[in-house]
């Protein structure tokens, strides 16, 4: 009888969510195996694996497919304002710029993120962290403050 | 439990929002980020070894109580609440909480398994029973 009451209970036993959630795994049925006989998992080798499901997998191609960032589109703040586009980066063609500008980045939904999250690298930047960084421009004669807009937008020279 | 989670979750929010405003780190999106998973995450964690289990199937990523955790990225990144959450993810960096409280519930059985309490493992031995019945 003991058995029985175990047994309808045992889709929502604690194992039994554990070892139907390993499914999709590429070593899905060592981990069964080690699950059932109650032996320790090598969480390396797991947690491998676990990022090698359809987590990230599946995010990866969506962004390809977009060809860029979605985040992208939105309107970027730069030098503490909206960019009145809302597309900046349609506005970077790379044939209109001259030889000295550099290129507009490749992977442009890193590259977009950077600078949305300010893990950028531009002097303006290090400057506040490093002494022997100087925070003018190094695109322009000028001594102006380096700033974001500039950098993103070279031939622009859009001020906001 | 999760709703227990959820709380802390955001009071753990708050606080990080509340940090980044006093110290002027508005500006610095990546420290607001690294401050919630150091701060906030760890809270949502809580007892997620029990109630998390619901989560855990390839496919649920993005359905899980802690959705607020999508919500907040979309605010520091400041795009709309209908950008694709894979692609907030992506470009902020951090992974979907499954991977994080997954890997706590391993944690969690190889501590079972290997624990000096003969209870905790006839514990274990039984609901691992219970699963092969079922």
């Amino acid at each position: 009888m003991l058995t029985w009451r175990l047994s309808s209970r045992a889709d929502d036993c604690w194992s039994s969510h554990i070892i139907s959630a390993m499914t999709g795994l590429i070593q899905e049925y060592m981990f069964k195996d080690k699950l059932r006989n109650c032996e320790p998992i090598d969480l390396s080798h797991f947690a491998v694996d676990l990022r090698e499901r359809d987590t990230w997998s599946f995010g990866h191609p969506t962004l390809m497919a977009a060809q860029e960032s979605t985040t992208a589109k939105f309107s970027l703040i730069t030098d503490g304002a909206h960019y009145p586009q809302k597309k900046p980066w349609l506005l970077v063609l790379p044939t209109a710029l001259p030889s000295n500008v550099p290129r507009p980045p490749t992977r442009r939904h890193c590259s977009v993120a950077r600078f949305r999250l300010r893990v950028h690298t531009l002097c303006f930047e290090t400057a506040t962290w490093n002494p022997t960084s100087f925070p003018t421009c190094d695109l322009c004669e000028a001594d102006d403050m380096s700033r974001m807009n500039s950098m993103l937008f070279p031939t622009a020279q859009t001020s906001i | 439990m999760a709703d227990a989670a959820l709380r802390l979750f955001t009071a753990g929010t708050f606080r990080v929002k509340k940090f980044v405003q006093e110290n002027v780190l508005t500006n610095r999106s990546h420290a607001h980020i690294w401050l919630l998973k150091t701060y906030a995450i760890p809270a949502s964690m809580y007892a997620s070894q029990i109630w998390s289990i619901l989560f855990f199937k390839q496919g649920k990523e993005m359905d899980n109580p802690v959705q607020m955790w999508l919500t907040v990225l979309k605010r520091i990144l400041v795009v709309r609440d209908n950008t694709l959450s894979w692609c907030v993810m992506r470009e902020c960096g951090p992974e979907p909480l499954q991977v994080n409280w997954f890997r706590a519930t391993m944690r969690f059985y190889n501590s079972l398994t290997q624990c000096n309490s003969t209870t905790a493992k006839q514990v274990l031995h039984a609901d691992m029973a219970t699963e092969l019945q079922g």
